[in-house]
């Protein structure tokens, strides 16, 4: 980095002005010592830097080449993700397409004062790999001059075969995101969308999975987890057969794979281990969690990253004991992670919703209920439950704790108790109306920092597939308050009314009775449309 | 500038002297906030007056203020009164008198400034020559192009 020609260090500018002037420094003469601010050392200008959001960072890399690599420094990237909130990467989630964008939604409640005529577009936005560039590449081939640049034919974007092209996001861990095939759920890349890097995983090397499929039925589990003792990532693959006749797991075949090494290994598991369906990988403290339900009982799989095996692990008991015996069969409980700490959020019944979080991790009876919220939710009437009205934690308790809501097709609610109470706001511009939520953590780390060994290479779509614009990317998404309207439109397409409380512009609530009046769904209102649940997760943590 | 009176009738008082030769009387655990004068005061124990060689009276007046009065209402206030220059001379100064809070509040007020701005103005406000080449500087756009998107005017 070069000081501009003229810059003087601070003791010969003072000495020349007290000399020149013999009185004390004045405002005018302090203008003069500012050229030798470029002169400051590199920590200083370090911790300006980590108080950036990521968008700003990337600017600052173009700055100079010193900023570039003080930027692109592990240790620094390390420390910057130490420091960033939690974001959520938005999704649109329409099988007919790739959806390869992410849309980067910040959790800052200011971002959410819009008011209803503005909309602000949604930023950072960020693409994942696509599976197979090449072939999609050669189905566009008319449209694609000699560059590979679209013609004018195809400005549009080309086509794109979303069963072949799309992928799953499995989980978000540390990061990065584990991506896998839309309906094996074979684990297949790992990336990071914020700096476009990629690894695809290895290959599956054991025949056993290639079964007589018409005569067993069975599922592949996967997730992504990070183990910081070793600073290792490891993807885990669960391949569970079912019974001939029965729903039950009858064995289970476990792989784990360090990211970077080129081999899947197998991992010993007890032969009684019996997996139940499982959902919300979540990773915490070194080990992999998910929820598992079988039937009607729920309880919580964890598997240590570390003595890669599986353990046992207390599930909150009040949580999951008043459901595990209930007829009622709708229950919705998901789990995440916030801060290193493990979080549960039970909104089966939406004018209660609840959330726990474990204290002490491993300690059963720490898990502590943090708060119910009951109020703006239920005004907006019941969500579809298939879809929505799901609960994500954004902000840690210790630091006013927060809460965002996924109410229906495209309607949010944050909701931070202490400071901003509800915020509602709508997410426009796409012809879907559903939209996948991944809690995630925006990171510079670089994959050729992470990985273990040199066999697997680390590709970046910006060399390759970043400059195709698909048909369906015309969009931009961006973010709006509803008005009065527009939540009268949400509450009419819910399944239920309860009673009707009103808000009013700063949150306040007063109620009013609902004067027994529950309108039945409409069914040309209702916005569930064919779900296809259990492929996709609907992050929502409190 | 302005001499501070002390408060308490036994705690010791402290001279700190500016660059420009201005002097401050401060309590001793007011100064003490500052790392280096603690250093300084470890070092020498019956000093009296403490040369502070790069700080300007101006600023040095600002710092000893921060600390007396710091909490979080009051950081949230301070940032705003100072312009940038201002702003990166008490980042200097709470640097080498290694107040960490000063620090980082300061580092704060300067990110919110440069905060989606775009390269230009913070190699302005740095004063930082563009060593990029037009070749390079062009690929680091082009690859995050969103991120050039929406920026503040300068």
């Amino acid at each position: 980095m070069k000081r501009k020609k003229h810059s003087i260090s601070p003791t010969r500018v003072t000495q020349r002005c007290n000399k020149a002037k013999g009185k004390v420094v004045d405002e005018e003469e302090s203008h003069q010592l500012c050229p030798y601010f470029a002169n400051i050392p590199s920590h200083i200008t370090a911790q300006i830097l980590l108080q950036l959001p990521i968008k700003s960072l990337i600017i600052c890399r173009c700055v100079c080449k010193m900023w570039k690599t003080l930027i692109s420094e592990p240790h620094f990237a390390k420390l910057h993700f130490e420091k960033t909130p939690v974001s959520l990467m938005i999704r649109t989630n329409d099988h007919r397409r790739v959806s390869r964008t992410l849309y980067l939604l910040e959790c800052e409640p200011e971002k959410f004062e819009i008011g209803s005529d503005n909309h602000v577009k949604l930023q950072p936005i960020f693409k994942l790999p696509l599976r197979d560039a090449k072939s999609l590449l050669h189905c566009n081939r008319f449209v694609l001059d000699k560059n590979g640049e679209s013609s004018n034919s195809g400005r549009q974007g080309l086509y794109s075969k979303p069963d072949l092209d799309k992928f799953n996001i499995v989980n978000s861990c540390n990061g990065l995101l584990c991506l896998s095939d839309l309906s094996t759920g074979n684990p297949l890349v790992v990336c990071n969308p914020v700096t476009g890097e990629f690894i695809r995983l290895p290959k599956a090397t054991i025949t056993r999975f290639r079964l007589n499929t018409t005569q067993v039925r069975k599922k592949l589990q996967t997730a992504l987890g990070f183990l910081s003792k070793t600073n290792e990532y490891k993807v885990i693959k669960m391949l569970i057969r079912y019974g001939f006749r029965s729903n039950d797991c009858e064995s289970v075949i476990v792989e784990i794979n360090t990211l970077g090494t080129s081999l899947w290994r197998n991992v010993e598991v007890d032969s009684q281990l019996s997996i139940p369906r499982l959902k919300y990988p979540t990773c915490v403290n070194g080990a992999l969690h998910w929820i598992g339900f079988e039937g009607q009982q729920m309880s919580i799989l964890c598997f240590c990253l570390e003595s890669e095996r599986f353990q046992s692990f207390p599930s909150p008991p009040h949580v999951f004991g008043n459901h595990n015996n209930s007829t009622y069969g709708n229950t919705n409980i998901t789990m995440g992670e916030l801060k290193g700490f493990l979080y549960i959020c039970d909104s089966t019944c939406f004018s209660d919703v609840t959330m726990w979080v474990m204290n002490e991790y491993g300690n059963g009876d720490s898990w502590t209920k943090l708060y119910n919220i009951d109020t703006l939710v239920s005004s907006l009437g019941r969500p579809n439950l298939s879809h929505c009205g799901l609960c994500l934690p954004v902000k840690h308790f210790e630091e006013g704790a927060a809460v965002l809501l996924y109410h229906s097709c495209n309607c949010f609610i944050y909701y931070e108790p202490d400071k901003y109470g509800f915020k509602v706001f709508q997410i426009h511009g796409s012809r879907s109306d559903f939209f996948e939520i991944i809690p995630h953590i925006p990171s510079l780390i670089s994959l050729k920092d992470v990985i273990k060994g040199d066999n697997i290479e680390v590709q970046n779509i910006h060399s390759r597939c970043a400059k195709f614009k698909l048909r369906e990317e015309n969009e931009t998404l961006s973010l709006s308050q509803p008005n009065d309207e527009d939540l009268e439109r949400i509450r009419r397409s819910s399944s239920f009314d309860f009673e009707i409380i009103n808000i009013s512009s700063d949150g306040d609530m007063s109620s009013s009775s609902s004067d027994g009046d529950i309108s039945s769904s409409s069914s040309d209102g209702d916005i569930s449309s064919s779900s296809s649940d259990g492929v996709f997760f609907y992050g929502l943590i409190i | 500038m302005a001499e501070e009176k002390s408060q308490a009738s036994s705690s010791k008082m402290l001279t700190l002297k500016a660059s420009d030769g201005v002097l401050f009387e401060v309590e001793l655990n007011i100064a003490k906030e500052m790392k280096t004068v603690q250093a300084y005061i470890d070092d020498c124990e019956d000093i009296e007056t403490i040369p502070i060689p790069n700080v300007l009276g101006k600023h040095l007046a600002i710092v000893i203020e921060y600390i007396k009065k710091t909490n979080e209402e009051y950081d949230a206030e301070f940032e705003k009164q100072w312009n940038m220059d201002d702003l990166q001379l008490l980042l200097l100064a709470a640097n080498y008198l290694n107040i960490s809070g000063l620090q980082e509040c300061l580092c704060k007020a300067i990110a919110k400034r440069i905060e989606n701005k775009s390269p230009e103005y913070v190699r302005k406000v740095f004063n930082i020559e563009n060593d990029h080449s037009p070749e390079e500087e062009a690929k680091l756009r082009k690859e995050y192009k969103w991120a050039f998107e929406g920026v503040d005017k300068d």
